[in-house]
């Protein structure tokens, strides 16, 4: 693979990235807000569907998949009531791009909601992560002998720690909220960083130039900011891309085992989750949201491996 | 050699007691403890206390857990109020199904995942490669629960050919080649599953791996003595390549024992990962705390099984 193509697939990774995340966040804002869910008629409508919203004068709101216009009103087919005319306070049709869930709630506006619910918690944890594994990483480095031992056997030892395990014990101990959730995934996660860090750092400090500077006094601040994090930045940078998607996928996986955010949240693996109740009926509930996952991962996983190529 | 092996099984106690202290010390920070959770509102101050005294929480801190660890030496978890059975027993139960399936899936995540990586490095950056590559790192970006379910879809609700879910089918013969077969069909689904997510990052890691060694001197010297493509492959690549078996298990191990939480929960196979999915869902701490130490320890052990065999293979290690 050649350095263009690395980087082509780079500015298409970040593309879809940001395009994803644009979305999420101005999604809620630009569609219309979806008219108050009805269970009752408007459940599990398919992708793509023609959707009949009526208010009635009574406050009464109804919305439906299938209807039709007889003399004197608007039926709810099959089986449904008469609306007469004269009862109607306002009726709108419009379509639902990716059906409703049981709730009659519509599919895309609960992704964008929830996809900024899950972009910010990845986010935020690994940028915590970051800051976590570049500081053990480099005292480790720089630091002296025993700190070295005694932070490489801590993360050794959480490294082989399965991490969901420890998630899922510390769900079992409090409920997380957004807050909480971040500091769990970014306190469980910033080990194999700190390694490379640790690594590289050493290396570093081997070279020539580090140490002359070294021993012409250069204070340890300055050491850090002139010699050291700039030479880390590419490996760093390509280690995070990598992280923002397993978070991604953490979150989404303690969402779907209903050990994450409150169930008011829809996070996406939430969603997938309450699809797969109605996996018989309806496919898409679950489809969407665990594509969408998907997509936003894959596009972390790329940008990973172009960063790392160029 | 021997001197290894002892050095590893000297780690072996003080990890235990480091994550079980660990585990001690969430509880003891947790909001309430576990008398709340089966709290009766109806309970009278007197009885409270007594349940209390029987759980040993009207101790000093440091006294409970001096009794847990001493309990815990003896093999002793405490009970589990969600199975209304001691933990040790629930996991004693259910730690067959899991190696079970997890053993079948790793045999799967291995088998395949060389296999992925050697016809992609057949021919490197070629049209192969460039499909694998791609197939690999969709698979391992998919949410597992999620492949989980599409499979569920369209093999068991679609098309009708596997179960969806449990161990063992209703009416399904008790003994003989049936149960077998029954048993097999019921695998099939959660440990491909399982096996096929594992298989896609033991490839993106083998690949890499075997890019490194197609560049070293000793495999261009080989070529030029003219060994065949094929040997030269698996025999003069493959196997250094997978020399780190150490590096191999101690990735896929933890994402395996994570892995099968979710995929048992999902397929209800009897395991211990679903144990743990509904002791944490009811808040069952106890239950909770056996099945992350036994997962913690299954780790632990398998990366020491590693490093010995390592250690067995590569005269390197020893020294």
């Amino acid at each position: 693979m050649t350095r263009g193509g690395g980087s082509f697939r780079g500015v298409f990774a970040l593309g879809i990235i940001l395009g994803m995340a644009l979305l999420c966040c101005l999604g809620p804002i630009l569609l219309r807000p979806w008219p108050k869910a009805d269970p009752q008629y408007g459940a599990l409508l398919p992708p793509g569907t023609r959707v009949l919203h009526l208010v009635l004068e009574s406050g009464k709101e109804v919305t439906t998949g299938s209807w039709a216009e007889e003399a004197g009103g608007i039926r709810i087919v099959p089986s449904g009531p008469l609306v007469k005319e004269s009862e109607l306070l306002s009726r709108e049709t419009r379509r639902t791009p990716l059906g409703t869930d049981r709730f009659g709630r519509d599919l895309l506006g609960l992704m964008l909601r929830g996809g900024r619910v899950s972009i910010l918690i990845a986010l935020s944890a690994s940028f915590l992560a970051l800051l976590l594994g570049l500081g053990f990483g480099l005292s480790s480095a720089i630091g002296p002998r025993w700190l070295d031992a005694l932070l490489m056997r801590l993360v050794d030892g959480v490294l082989a720690f399965p991490s969901l395990l420890l998630l899922i014990l510390a769900a079992s101990l409090f409920r997380p909220g957004i807050l909480s959730l971040v500091l769990l995934l970014g306190l469980t996660s910033w080990m194999g960083l700190s390694r490379l860090v640790r690594g590289q750092a050493l290396s570093l400090k081997k070279r020539e130039y580090v140490l002359a500077a070294r021993l012409a006094g250069t204070p340890w601040y300055r050491m850090l900011a002139w010699h050291y994090l700039p030479s880390l930045r590419g490996p760093v940078a390509q280690d995070t891309a990598l992280r923002v998607g397993d978070l991604i996928l953490a979150e989404a996986t303690l969402s779907y085992l209903g050990l994450g955010l409150p169930a008011t949240m829809p996070t996406w693996g939430r969603l997938v989750q309450e699809g797969h109740r109605v996996l018989g009926e309806a496919w898409w509930v679950s489809v969407f949201p665990g594509l969408a996952i998907a997509l936003l991962v894959i596009a972390f996983a790329m940008l990973g491996d172009a960063l790392q190529e160029s | 050699m021997s001197r290894l092996i002892l050095r590893r099984l000297a780690l072996l106690p003080l990890m235990l007691v480091l994550v079980s202290s660990l585990s001690f010390l969430l509880i003891s920070l947790a909001p309430g403890s576990y008398a709340d959770a089966i709290d009766n509102p109806r309970l009278t101050p007197e009885a409270r206390e007594q349940m209390r005294a029987r759980f040993g929480l009207d101790e000093s801190p440091m006294r409970q857990y001096a009794h847990w660890l001493g309990a815990l030496a003896r093999g002793d978890l405490g009970l589990s109020f969600l199975f209304k059975a001691p933990v040790s027993e629930v996991l004693r139960r259910s730690l067959g199904p899991t190696i079970l399936l997890m053993s079948l899936a790793l045999l799967m995540d291995f088998l395949l995942g060389i296999l992925i990586a050697l016809s992609a490095i057949r021919r490197a950056g070629g049209m192969v490669d460039r499909l694998l590559s791609f197939f690999s790192l969709t698979i391992y970006s998919l949410p597992s629960f999620w492949l989980a379910g599409l499979a569920i879809f369209f093999f068991s609700l679609r098309l009708g050919w596997l179960p969806a879910s449990h161990m063992t089918g209703i009416g399904a013969p008790m003994g003989g080649p049936g149960h077998w077969l029954d048993l097999a069909r019921h695998l099939i689904l959660p440990a491909g599953i399982l096996g096929l997510v594992g298989a896609a990052s033991t490839a993106r890691y083998l690949r890499a791996q075997l890019m490194e060694i197609r560049e070293s001197p000793y495999l261009l010297a080989a070529r030029a003595r003219g060994i065949s493509p094929w040997r030269l492959l698996i025999v003069h690549s493959l196997r250094p390549a997978l020399g780190p078996v150490v590096t191999l298990l101690g990735l896929a191990l933890p994402a395996l024992v994570s892995g099968s939480v979710v995929i048992e929960s999902i397929f209800s196979w009897p395991g211990m990962g679903r144990v743990l999915w509904q002791a944490a869902t009811a808040r069952d701490l106890p239950m909770v705390m056996g099945c992350v130490l036994v997962g913690a320890m299954a780790v632990i052990l398998g990366n020491l099984l590693a490093d010995i065999l390592d250690a067995l293979v590569d005269p390197r290690v020893r020294e």
